[in-house]
């Protein structure tokens, strides 16, 4: 289970826009924003070194104290940037601890399927499981033991064990992980030397030689 | 034989520019690590081929590679030895445009140490600066 929740120091942001944010992000802030329970949105900026930390470690829920009032809440987005390496921006909402939320939890696949040494291949669909569960009992990680799948076998959301308290919303008939057989990739023919296949050009009619083929070969059929 | 598109509404295609980053496909979305470029570039069908091959060569039957980029643009040329005018060239062969954190190649059913020589051997074969990305879950 995850932990309860982390304080997090925030201040509330007065200048708004691509440039104040990026003036912010230079030293070394997070812009984020706070919404929910039909309050007040409110902008803030994070430390962004401790944030960074804490998401890291999968935490969810935090304490934010933003000019002496203390919030519960919940990490709705993380924006990226394009590399993926820096936090742009982070949504917050605000939560009860007596309600129910809707996240994304990791899952994770145990073990080594007994049809790997049948020649067959483990393939994990989903590795994010969208789940409704109490704010305290947000998952860290859903895993399921593989290591009994044989050839050909395949798991269904419905057949994960969930954590108490924890329900799958997506289909309970989505694949989560399947054992395949790896075929041999068919190997296409290649053209030959000077002559450049060509791809088929949609709304223009073919040439007569073409056609007279097109014809023979529908005479064929 | 390298990847082209199957039909088309156009046989040619201008240049064209590559600016900024990307703002798609630039997160590890199918397998568990993925190669990530960190140039904008041209990559030739026939550059992708050879990434795909070293990989499969490496990975033999194990895993799976999923190649993220689709080489969608022609790329025309002159005759050597021909004078300038007379009309555009003739489609020589296909790209695909990837700029700053396009995810290329993913791997999944390995591994992290051998997803990375295998997609190290990937990287070889490609025209750009690339990194080593892990799948990143979710928080939200």
């Amino acid at each position: 289970m995850a932990k309860a929740s982390v304080n997090i120091a925030a201040k509330a942001r007065e200048e708004k826009g691509s440039r104040a944010n990026k003036r912010l992000r230079d030293a070394g802030l997070v812009p984020g924003v706070i919404y929910g329970h039909k309050e007040a949105v409110v902008t803030i900026t994070l430390p962004k070194k401790e944030l960074v930390g804490h998401l890291e470690h999968g935490v969810h829920v935090f304490d934010l104290a933003t000019d002496g009032k203390t919030e519960k809440v919940l990490v709705k987005e993380v924006q990226y940037d394009h590399l993926g390496l820096e936090v742009l921006h982070v949504d917050f909402a605000r939560v009860s601890l007596d309600e129910k939320v809707e996240i994304t939890v990791p899952l994770e696949l145990k073990g080594e399927p007994a049809g790997e040494k049948d020649g067959g291949v483990l393939q994990q669909i989903i590795s994010e499981l969208e789940v409704e569960c109490l704010v305290t009992d947000i998952p860290d990680l859903i895993t399921h033991n593989v290591s009994e799948m044989k050839l050909d076998d395949v798991v269904h959301i419905k057949d994960l064990k969930l954590p108490a308290g924890v329900r799958a919303l997506q289909d309970p008939e989505q694949i989560v992980c399947q054992v395949k057989e790896v075929k041999e990739e068919e190997v296409a023919p290649v053209a030959a030397e000077g002559e450049s296949a060509e791809p088929e050009i949609i709304g223009k009619k073919p040439e007569e030689g073409e056609a007279a083929e097109g014809a023979a070969a529908e005479e064929k059929k | 034989m390298p990847m082209m598109p199957k039909r088309v509404k156009f046989r040619k295609s201008q240049r064209g520019k590559m600016k900024g980053n990307a703002t798609r496909g630039n997160t590890v979305a199918f397998g568990e690590y993925g190669l990530q470029t960190l140039e904008t570039s041209w990559i030739s069908a026939r550059q992708i081929e050879a990434g795909r091959v070293a990989a499969s060569h490496f990975l033999r039957r194990e895993g799976r590679l999923f190649i993220r980029i689709f080489p969608h643009k022609p790329v025309s040329g002159k005759p050597l030895e021909t004078r300038m005018g007379k009309g555009k060239g003739e489609p020589e062969y296909w790209v695909a445009i990837v700029k700053p954190g396009t995810v290329m190649f993913e791997v999944t059913g390995v591994d992290e140490a051998t997803a990375k020589r295998a997609l190290a051997r990937v990287a070889h074969k490609m025209p750009v600066q690339t990194r080593f990305v892990a799948r990143r879950h979710a928080v939200a």
